[in-house]
């Protein structure tokens, strides 16, 4: 998951937008509700006659800002601001053909539609982006009101609701303009901070992988030197070369196994498995492996290796703290995972005494499985054996 | 693809809500409005001043309607609690006083009701909640506004207006709070809508690692592992070659082991935490809890310590991060530190870190008081972060 912000542009541009769609809504309210005050204005003036032809070009207005709300491009705000604008005029000149008197206090009916005109534009990304719209709308707004009063044989008088609204959108465009700059400043790019975590995330699970390794190999390298007779045999010399290969190569240490393909038949696991428990089994520690595969698993290579290193050192810890001489090992798949049991009769310890400081199944079994999207559990008690439950989650399963 | 417009959600949250990073300045909002209500209504008071009544009152209201925005500004402050119902519910009626008064200062006088400031001056106090409340909100305490105030003014004013029939005055009142209910709401409503979808479609996407960053990570790791056995493997690798073991080689090799493992345990208890101040910061996590962390966690956190760590007049030593897993599976995570900055200036520098992480943790709280102090759960289905 990533943190839940967006890019200051994304959300400077979002809330510009927002801002053309407070506009829209307010200029569908204002058409609406000049309806009533026109029936009754014009009722109180004698004037109904009138009102069937003031409300359609008022309904030409309000299906244009319909329009811009359902496809808001550019083209159809000027195709709106061409239509609305000449239904301006129409009903303007409608409005004060032989009655002047109904602008004589106030202009205000007559000017609703304009302040439509000032209010919609396209949902502006940025600040002058939308106070442009809103400049071009009040000009289409002005021209529509000197060409209807000069019709009209009257003098222009714009009246105070287009500038006013005008000015609340510029300073609404304005302040929304300082707080994201003011934002841009304070807050830093969560992009480049996401990136280093995830790198720092790819460093940590090297270092586990290495201490890990490390862990299982020299470690335990040192103490079979620390206990060893005079003379090593073959087989021990063998394995203390193999790990310092291991260790050198250090194909281990890679960002991602995704260049290893798996062929379609691969067995690398069972081989590998085969080859592990023979190694134990020599070392005096008989395996009793059971499991019905019951299907063929791919795992990522990754995750095969962290299986593989985690079952090696499971069964370290059952050859070296156990005291048992046999272990049952038995591999249970379902669809999704590959689990292996591995369960001894031994000494058994108890899980929640283990100091601090102590390596062992930790960073061996637990860390590493879980650094692969796999988990480990151990449960065991003095006297009562030990039982690790190892989970690697597979990526295809397929039935034989 | 466009979000559904019917998602319930939309009307439930704020924008705020939706995206706290891009508001925790945005209380500049009500402040604005504040000033444009002082404006229009001071300058309308003074123009009518001879035919109002009682003209001071005027000036009072006005002072009302701009206290109720400075009052969202105050509420909205960062770091606070949300706004909720209650303080919108008080900013409106002051507000509505300020309304009021106003129409009782122009009763029995004649009033171009289409220019008359206080309905402006309550719409402007709706429209400061903006960024604030949810769609849902604004539409039911703007209409409930509507509702108390319009009838109001409507006894008080109606008698002395002679240009207008009924119906026209009480909507050309009513007009610019039904306005201002409309662009709020539509407002918040269009900020919520387009964000939501774009936060989510962020947030479930997955980082992968750059290849220069991998690459850089492996060679860093392979020289640490060529020092980790610089001694440990030539031992070896004679002992292997040669076959034979004395008993100097064992006392040696007893000695290799004990400083490996030293290094091994140095290794494996450091947490992620360790690597973002190295010194400056004491980290406390006996439970080895850090690594449940999920990479957003990290993100904000690492940031917001950052944030504090690089800012003047803080005592480099004293940021204690202390993680405790609880026994229900979750973990209790806290962050203190002896800070001197002024509060606001403190409170602008952080709260950005701290909103980020407030979107990424569970019940986060923060006390400021001489110590910051900080608090928040990571939930027992946290499961970490994987570089794969």
């Amino acid at each position: 998951m990533r943190v839940r912000v967006l890019p200051r542009e994304t959300a400077a541009a979002v809330i510009t937008g927002a801002v053309s769609a407070a506009g829209w809504a307010v200029a569908a309210v204002t058409i609406l509700l000049t309806v009533p005050v026109l029936a009754e204005t014009l009722a109180a003036r004698g004037r109904l006659a009138d009102l069937p032809l003031a409300l359609l070009l008022l309904g030409v207005v309000l299906g244009g800002i319909v329009a811009v709300v359902v496809r808001p491009r550019r083209w159809v705000v000027l195709v709106y601001l061409g239509v609305a604008g000449a239904a301006t005029v129409g009903y303007e000149v409608l409005l004060l053909t032989g009655d002047p008197g109904i602008v004589a206090s106030t202009p205000y009916l007559v000017n609703r539609p304009t302040l439509a005109l000032v209010l919609v534009g396209i949902p502006a990304t940025r600040a002058f982006i939308g106070i442009g719209w809103s400049l071009l709308g009040f000009s289409v707004a002005m021209v529509a009101g000197v060409v209807a009063f000069a019709v009209s044989g009257m003098t222009f008088t714009p009246g105070f609701g287009p500038i006013m609204v005008l000015a609340i959108s510029t300073v609404a465009y304005l302040t929304l303009a300082a707080i994201q700059a003011r934002i841009r400043r304070r807050v830093p790019n969560f992009d480049d901070l996401e990136a280093e975590t995830r790198a720092l995330a790819h460093g940590e699970d090297l270092a586990r992988r290495t201490t890990a390794v490390v862990h299982d190999t020299i470690l335990n390298d040192l103490a079979v030197v620390m206990n060893a007779p005079e003379e090593l045999d073959e087989r021990a010399r063998e394995r203390l070369l193999a790990d310092l290969e291991t260790l050198r190569g250090a194909d281990w240490i890679r960002a991602s196994a995704a260049s290893r393909d798996l062929a379609v038949e691969d067995a690398g696991l069972r081989n590998d498995l085969a080859r592990l428990a023979s190694e134990f089994q020599w070392r005096g520690l008989s395996l009793h492996m059971t499991g019905a595969p019951l299907a063929r698993h791919v795992l990522r290579p990754e995750v095969s290796d962290a299986l593989l290193w985690s079952l090696r050192a499971t069964l370290e810890n059952v050859v070296r703290h156990s005291g048992a001489t046999t272990a049952e090992v038995e591999m249970i798949a379902d669809p999704g995972n590959v689990t292996v049991m591995v369960t001894d009769k031994g000494s058994g310890f108890d899980p929640s005494s283990v100091a601090g400081d102590r390596l062992g199944l930790r960073t061996s079994v637990v860390e590493r499985m879980a650094a692969v999207g796999g988990r480990a559990q151990i449960w065991s008690a003095p006297g009562e054996g030990t039982s690790v439950i190892i989970t690697a989650p597979a990526t295809e399963s397929v039935a034989p | 693809m466009r979000p559904p417009l019917l998602d319930r959600r939309f009307l439930r949250l704020s924008a705020q809500d939706a995206d706290p990073l891009s508001w925790f300045t945005g209380s500049l909002v009500p402040l604005v409005f504040a000033g444009l209500s002082l404006l229009y209504g001071g300058t309308f008071a003074i123009l009518t001043w001879d035919s109002s009544r009682d003209p001071v009152v005027q000036l009072v209201g006005v002072a009302l309607c701009t206290a109720a925005c400075v009052l969202v500004h105050v509420l909205t402050r960062p770091m606070r609690r949300r706004l909720g119902w209650g303080g919108a519910a008080v900013a409106l009626l002051i507000g509505i006083a300020g309304f009021a008064l106003s129409a009782i200062g122009y009763a029995h006088t004649a009033l171009a009701i289409e220019l008359w400031w206080a309905p402006f001056g309550l719409a402007l106090v709706l429209a400061s909640l903006g960024p604030y409340l949810p769609p849902r909100a604004i539409i039911l305490l703007g209409s409930a506004v509507t509702l108390v105030a319009v009838p109001i003014a409507y006894l008080l004013v109606r008698p002395e207006v002679d240009v207008w029939g009924p119906v026209a005055t009480a909507l050309i009142i009513a007009s610019p709070l039904v306005s201002g209910i409309a662009a709020t709401a539509g407002f918040s409503l269009a900020v919520v809508a387009r964000t939501l979808p774009l936060i989510e479609r962020r947030t479930q996407a997955m980082l992968t690692l750059d290849a220069p960053h991998g690459e850089r990570n492996e060679e860093l790791e392979r020289e640490r592992l060529a020092r980790l056995i610089a001694r440990a493997a030539p031992f070896l690798e004679g002992v292997a070659r040669s076959g034979k073991v004395t008993p100097a080689d064992r006392t040696l090799a007893g000695q290799l082991a004990r400083r490996l493992r030293d290094d091994l345990v140095t290794q494996s208890n450091l947490s992620w935490l360790d690597s973002v101040a190295q010194d400056r910061l004491v980290v406390v996590d006996p439970d080895h809890q850090a690594g449940r962390m999920r990479a957003s966690q990290r993100t904000a956190l690492r940031a917001l310590i950052r944030a504090i760590l690089a800012t003047p007049g803080t005592d480099a030593g004293s940021l204690l991060v202390e993680l405790r897993a609880h026994a229900d599976g979750t973990t209790a995570v806290g962050v203190s530190l002896d800070f001197e900055l002024p509060e606001g200036r403190r409170i602008m520098h952080l709260a950005p870190y701290y909103l980020a992480l407030r979107g990424s943790v569970d019940d986060l709280e923060w006390r400021d008081d001489r110590f910051l102090r900080m608090t928040f759960n990571l939930p027992p289905g946290n499961e970490g972060v994987t570089s794969s």
